[in-house]
């Protein structure tokens, strides 16, 4: 769930003014409500994943026509998502250099994550999460030149400002839709809600905690105005033995753009040999190849962003999407009970 | 095999850095680490820009190199400098950014500090500072007792407990303060006496604009008020024969506000442990009530001199202590700087000073 979300997050439910930093709790309710349908719809068909679940209620075709879909926008997410970090690492870590080096680089990784399959990419997160959980340490830094009075009024917002740093920031947290594809491969099935909400709150906390640091540190111009308010965040830290921490923050953040992608591209290669009804290895290959071929085409600024800002939008309404299949669902066991 | 074929891997890694020159990355002898920038105002569009970086070669007389260059942006400069210089110029390593009195009266200092909060290379804890007159001249300056000018700028503008009556503003302080509609920052002020450069004073800002300067008395009052908690020892004058010198040893400030935009009272409450350094007057000291006198003395005057600050903000329409955050943070909707210009003028303030001498010293 963590990628590049959390560093912008800040700056992303700016809208909300100096009472956001309460909102990721917000998001982790939602978040934790939203999971409930895609268990509920999982455990119902403890074999399949979603691309075969889509097949079994919507008929051969009409499955088939929405996994291609989400194929492409999935696609289209993990090339958004390994953009920005690099367009960040050029300004942060290798200013006066090309991409298509580290772009490389980052994608055969990735690749040679997911090619062990769930299990390895599984064992990577668990390694992200300690290798990467330590930087908390470095707010500290921030909330040393911070005003603790920032964080009140609790409500000084409107509506509108409110729906529209919802509508920012949630983007922040999507990810744990794909549970709907590795439910499959769970030992322990029936522990499955407890575990992922223990993950969204683990992850949550994170959020919360670098808001309230933000809030305190940084005036509200600022929030709105910083792209990346955590990376300023690093650029805060004064150690005496290492210069530029924000440097390696920022590299230490690979790990965390690693997992999601190579979890990504492992779901992509399922959905491909869903749809091909065998399973290849070159699948894979081809999926890195085409995701780190959109990353490369120079799209025009206007077009990436608009396809880039509206590709999170799908990711809403994948999580919505167990909902109506629970409905589908329902009605479904009801004719078949009623046929009986 | 597997391992040939492993050392064969390390090797190339290891070797690709001996491959020839590289324009985009140059080694770090290439580089001049800037570490000490200053700007002065020329006309409106262009200034004098100073860079002083240390000279590692042993062979070179000087250990500093400095260079100076007239250019109307940043940037411009930079490339200028980099020009003239045997070295590219890199300012991972800034650690002091310094201009002339001028510039930050004519309003152009907030560009260049937006500029360098803007470059992802410049650390956020890049000090700043204004100097009266020349800046370049603290640059280029010698410092024959000095190890070397970078280091020295660097220390001076490194906060130290003596003169913490000083802000030490760095690029983050200086662009929050400066779009926060409740505060205006403040900048240490320099001046060059007997050849070296020394902290003064404070310098004001109302916004983009240099105001004016508070002295050093001024500047521990608004420190304290700002919450910081260590804050320089002070000198009090009670009277003309009665002096007495107070080190802090914790500080602490509290506000409170009715709450009321229309007609805004705030009360200040001002905590001070502080031990007694040295005292020179009439008062024997030897028994508790002398020494209670002496607090309600040093008390009195303190109150007194807030007053008289407040007073002065007032006249300046500024505020950089941030004496409205009470009511901000019960105030519902946008807090813009008008709401706190027009607080200022129409505020009552109810300063209460509550010293404590814990300590008076090993003598009796």
């Amino acid at each position: 769930m963590i990628a590049m979300g959390l560093l912008s997050l800040p700056n992303q439910i700016s809208a909300v003014g100096y009472s956001q930093w309460w909102l990721p709790i917000l998001f982790g309710i939602i978040a934790n409500i939203t999971i409930i349908p895609m268990i509920w719809i999982s455990s119902k068909y403890k074999d399949h994943d979603l691309f075969k679940i889509h097949e079994i209620l919507f008929g051969r075709y009409v499955g088939k026509g929405i996994n291609v879909l989400l194929i492409m926008v999935a696609i289209l997410l993990m090339a958004a998502t390994i953009e920005r970090y690099l367009e960040m690492i050029q300004v942060v870590a290798l200013p006066y250099r090309t991409l298509t080096g580290p772009l490389i680089i980052f994608m055969i990784v990735a690749v040679l994550i997911a090619k062990g399959g769930i299990k390895s990419v599984a064992r990577f997160c668990i390694i992200t999460f300690f290798l990467t959980g330590p930087l908390v340490y470095f707010l500290k830094w921030g909330i040393a030149e911070g005003e603790i009075t920032h964080l009140l009024p609790l409500f000084n917002f409107t509506g509108k400002e409110f729906l529209e740093a919802t509508k920012q920031g949630y983007s922040t947290i999507v990810g744990y839709e794909l549970l709907l594809f590795y439910f499959p491969h769970i030992i322990h099935q029936k522990k499955v809600f407890m575990h992922a909400s223990l993950g969204i709150w683990i992850t949550i906390t994170f959020y919360t905690a670098v808001s309230i640091v933000s809030v305190m540190h940084f005036s509200v111009w600022q929030l709105e105005n910083l792209l990346y308010p955590v990376l300023n965040l690093f650029k805060y830290v004064e150690l005496s033995f290492i210069e530029k921490v924000d440097t390696l923050g920022i590299t230490f953040w690979v790990f965390l753009i690693l997992s999601s992608v190579s979890a990504y591209l492992w779901v992509l290669k399922e959905g491909i040999d869903s749809l091909r009804s065998k399973t290849h290895a070159i699948h894979l290959y081809v999926v890195a190849v085409v995701i780190a071929l959109v990353v490369y085409i120079p799209f025009s600024q206007g077009l990436e962003e608009m396809i880039y800002g509206k590709v999170f939008y799908f990711s809403y309404a994948l999580i919505l999407w167990p909902n109506l299949l629970c409905l589908l669902e329902i009605i479904k066991s009801r004719k078949k009970e009623r046929s009986q | 095999m597997k391992r040939t074929r492993g050392f064969l891997l390390v090797i190339c890694i290891l070797c690709s850095g001996c491959v020839g020159r590289n324009e985009a990355q140059p080694s770090l002898e290439e580089l001049a680490m800037v570490g000490v920038i200053s700007f002065d105002y020329i006309d409106d569009s262009s200034m004098n820009i100073t860079v002083i970086a240390p000279q590692p070669s042993p062979d070179a007389k000087e250990h500093t190199q400095s260079y100076t260059v007239v250019a109307s942006m940043v940037e411009e400069g930079l490339v200028q400098v980099s020009a003239k210089s045997d070295r590219m110029i890199n300012l991972s390593q800034l650690r002091v950014a310094l201009f002339s009195e001028e510039f930050a009266r004519k309003g152009k200092m907030l560009d260049v500090v937006e500029y360098f909060y803007r470059e992802a290379d410049v650390r956020e804890t890049v000090r700043v500072g204004i100097v009266k007159g020349n800046a370049g001249e603290v640059l280029t300056g010698e410092y024959p007792d000095k190890p070397n000018t970078n280091v020295y700028l660097n220390n001076l503008l490194e906060p130290t407990l003596f003169t913490s009556f000083s802000p030490f503003t760095d690029l983050h302080i200086f662009m929050a303060d400066a779009k926060n509609p409740i505060l205006s920052q403040t900048v240490p002020y320099l001046e060059i006496k007997d050849e070296l450069p020394e902290i003064t004073k404070i310098a004001l800002f109302n916004g983009n604009h240099m105001l004016d300067t508070l002295n050093q008395e001024d500047g521990k009052i608004i420190q304290a008020l700002s919450g910081i908690k260590k804050i320089a020892p002070t000198v009090i004058n009670l009277s003309e024969e009665e002096e007495v010198v107070l080190e802090f040893i914790n500080s602490k400030v509290k506000y409170k506000s009715n709450n009321n935009l229309d007609s805004p009272k705030v009360s200040i409450k001002l905590t001070l442990d502080s031990a007694l350094g040295e005292y020179r007057g009439p008062n024997k000291l030897a028994t508790d009530n002398d020494l209670n006198k002496l607090q309600k003395d040093i008390e009195k005057k303190m109150e007194e001199s807030i007053h008289e600050l407040i007073d002065k903000l007032k006249k300046y329409k500024v505020d950089p202590i941030g004496l409205f955050e009470p009511l901000r943070m019960k105030y519902h909707g946008k807090w813009t700087e008008e709401m706190t210009a027009q607080l200022l003028e129409k505020a009552e303030f109810e300063i209460t000073v509550d010293v404590d001498i814990v300590n008076i010293g090993s003598l009796k």
